[in-house]
């Protein structure tokens, strides 16, 4: 062998050699790897599941309401310390998302904090991948945001601020806090929301869009009124009494509408008034007409200064009510408004009982929020009897629940 | 073959040799993420993770590599095992480069956030991979959210105990951001306050019994609670109430409880 033969050898050797010892770079091929996502997925294949806000965890709980199981306990929020206050949470299946609303409750928590003047931060929405509730995006809305509602149909989104300190100004416009109207709500998880801001009442507590995603109905705990909202032109359509009224008399008609929820067809509208105790049916036209309203009497020993909450029409032919102060719920006839059925249950069966849901085969599950110091729990109960029949514990203050069905 | 040939051989084969061992060096002498655990270890040394120019902060300033033993008074955990951990800040944020970014932006000023595809963070990551195994659970965090009294010790002697307990414990927990207490002596940057007198000197408006709570305060919220500023929290894992107690008792915070009227 020549020695130029063997150099080239030796080169070649060499090449091939560092090709195939060669890595790459830290801009090349591990990105693949980078931060890779060990999230928890929940599926709802073959099975139902329920999504529990709790808003002194800042969790979301996922819970199977087949196996009746706690799936997990997510993190949701964007303060890594302070409380982030999640109530609500949407579905918005169609671009595989979910939406949660995170009110930032105003927390004194030292005597320099109220020194310093204690200040209202801002809520926020939050879009996460249903999937694993990983954080897709997030819009920055008003204070004391309440609750949000999600058009399946429309794909808008609105948000509702329970801005009871606005309530304090002496003109009734300046009272007013907005609803925020995000069309469409994915916008939020693709970083390019407009969100557009309509004064609509005091304190709207509470919204619902109707079956086509046009019309907003707005619980105004605030001025006591129920206000429909056109969402394409944001403007208010109408102004009324949330619930029953005596003619001549405001002091009777106090009703202080505080929950606010559709049926599951989308055909009626559900109001559930703190003062007056009633919870108030209304059709969905631009100007509702009352169809009908519920009025637990009490007994004795459960008198009827107990609060209704968020109720759900779990058949055409009745209502329940879970009502709080004393912790009970109520069936009533929807046709009659007759009271069929009322029970009371302890704080360890279900403290602060706050919202029924009913799933598309008739099961009824409670919402109880506790104490809101120790952890809350969902429960399922038997749509007759309101027997509880199975319970789920959850973290601490859950309100309200959505279903994901199969 | 002559002499003259062979030893032209033999220098070239040296040669080429020498080209052939040094090619084979420097393909397969270091693991293939070398460089890139080398970068990551570069940033999380230094202050270019944030791309402000008010940015004091590196990873190592609040967090150690491995467990030490006795474990460390930073305020952050120690991150070997962090990749493999199922959630951070106490059960607060459920993935890691979100308890990143979350470091980024409250303490390190930078708003603008990492995504797993950012050269810096592969570089990061491939850092905190090497230094796997470490804990591999999630690490305790729990802030303490109201802010109480902190009581002093009834006895003379007790509270100089408490003082010369909590000189060590600023040594440990303090110093490294704020320097030598009184001097502020390597402390890191001039926006960091020199303790306590600097604080003192910002609420000299309160009395001592409020004054006690602020540094109460500071040091269990940090910059969070709506305190404001870009300090880290520290956990009741990190100090207890009495270890608090003691560093103010260092710094002379005594706070008489009732002195609000002589003020």
């Amino acid at each position: 062998m020549s020695l130029r033969s063997f150099e080239t050898l030796l080169s070649v050797i060499a090449t091939t050699l560092a090709v195939g010892c060669s890595s790459p770079t830290s801009n090349e091929g591990d990105s693949a790897n980078a931060f890779p996502n060990h999230r928890a997925t929940f599926s709802s294949e073959g099975r139902r599941l329920g999504y529990v806000p709790n808003r002194h965890s800042d969790t979301v709980s996922v819970l199977d309401l087949d196996a009746m199981e706690l799936l997990a306990n997510v993190p949701v929020g964007r303060d890594p310390v302070d409380i982030d206050g999640p109530r609500h949470l949407a579905l918005d299946r169609a671009s595989g998302l979910a939406y949660v609303v995170l009110s930032y409750p105003l927390s004194i928590t030292s005597e320099h904090a109220i020194a310093q003047g204690a200040t209202q931060r801002s809520g926020y929405v939050q879009a996460l991948n249903l999937s694993d509730l990983s954080i897709a995006g997030d819009l920055r809305v008003d204070p004391k945001a309440a609750d949000l509602a999600v058009s399946p149909a429309s794909g808008r989104l609105a948000v509702a601020h329970a801005d009871d300190s606005r309530s304090l100004q002496a003109d009734p416009e300046a009272r007013r806090a907005n609803l925020v109207l995000v069309d469409p709500a994915s916008s939020i998880a693709k970083g390019n929301a407009v969100p557009a801001r309509l004064p609509v009442c005091a304190v709207p507590s509470a919204v619902a869009f109707d079956s086509d995603g046009a019309r907003a109905f707005v619980a105004c705990k605030g001025e006591d009124s129920l206000v429909v909202v056109d969402a394409a032109t944001q403007t208010v359509l109408s102004r009324g009494p949330s619930g029953p009224t005596v003619p001549d008399n405001p002091a009777a008609s106090f009703n202080q509408p505080y929950a606010l929820v559709l049926d599951t067809a989308r055909e009626r509208l559900l109001v559930s008034n703190l003062v007056s105790r009633t919870v108030a049916m209304f059709d969905l036209s631009d100007t509702p007409n009352l169809l009908s309203s519920y009025h637990s009497v009490g007994t004795p020993d459960a008198p009827d200064y107990a609060v209704p909450r968020f109720s759900a029409l779990i058949s055409d032919s009745k209502l329940a009510v879970p009502y709080q102060s004393p912790n009970g719920a109520a069936l009533f006839d929807v046709a009659t408004g007759e009271l069929l059925l009322r029970v009371q249950y302890s704080d360890d069966e279900c403290s602060n009982p706050a919202e029924f849901t009913v799933t598309s085969d008739s099961r009824l599950f409670l919402v109880c929020e506790g104490d809101h110091y120790h952890p809350g729990d969902v429960v399922e109960l038997n749509p007759d009897t309101l027997e509880i029949i199975a319970s789920i514990p959850v973290e601490l203050y859950p309100e309200r629940m959505t279903i994901l069905e199969p | 073959m002559n002499r003259r040939y062979l030893t032209r051989f033999a220098s070239k084969l040296l040669g080429s040799t020498a080209v052939f061992g040094c090619a084979l060096l420097s393909a397969c002498s270091s693991p293939p993420e070398a460089s890139a655990v080398e970068q990551g270890r570069k940033l999380f040394e230094s202050k270019a993770l944030s791309q402000s120019h008010l940015n004091d902060y590196t990873c190592a300033t609040c967090h150690d590599t491995v467990a030490s033993d006795p474990p460390s008074k930073k305020t952050g955990s120690a991150l070997a095992g962090v990749t493999l951990r199922p959630s951070f800040w106490g059960d607060q944020v459920g993935d890691l480069l979100g308890a990143v970014n979350a470091c980024r932006s409250n303490f390190m000023g930078d708003t603008q956030l990492l995504s797993p595809n950012d050269a810096q963070a592969r570089s990061l990551y491939a850092y905190l991979v090497s230094l796997e195994p470490g804990v591999s659970d999630a690490i305790p965090f729990t802030v303490v959210n109201t802010i109480e009294a902190l009581p002093r010790a009834e006895t003379a002697e007790g509270n100089a105990d408490a003082a010369n307990h909590g000189q060590l414990l600023y040594a440990q927990a303090c110093a490294s951001c704020h320097g030598s207490m009184h001097e502020g002596t390597g402390r890191l940057s001039s926006r960091v306050p020199i303790l306590p007198e600097q604080t003192i000197a910002e609420h000299a408006q309160y009395s001592h019994r409020v004054q006690r709570l602020i540094f109460t305060e500071k040091i269990r919220h940090g910059l969070f609670l709506g305190y404001g500023g870009n300090m880290p929290p520290f956990s009741t894992e990190l100090l207890s109430d009495q270890d608090v107690s003691d560093v103010l008792e260092a710094f002379g915070v005594l706070g008489a409880v009732l002195d609000d009227d002589a003020q």
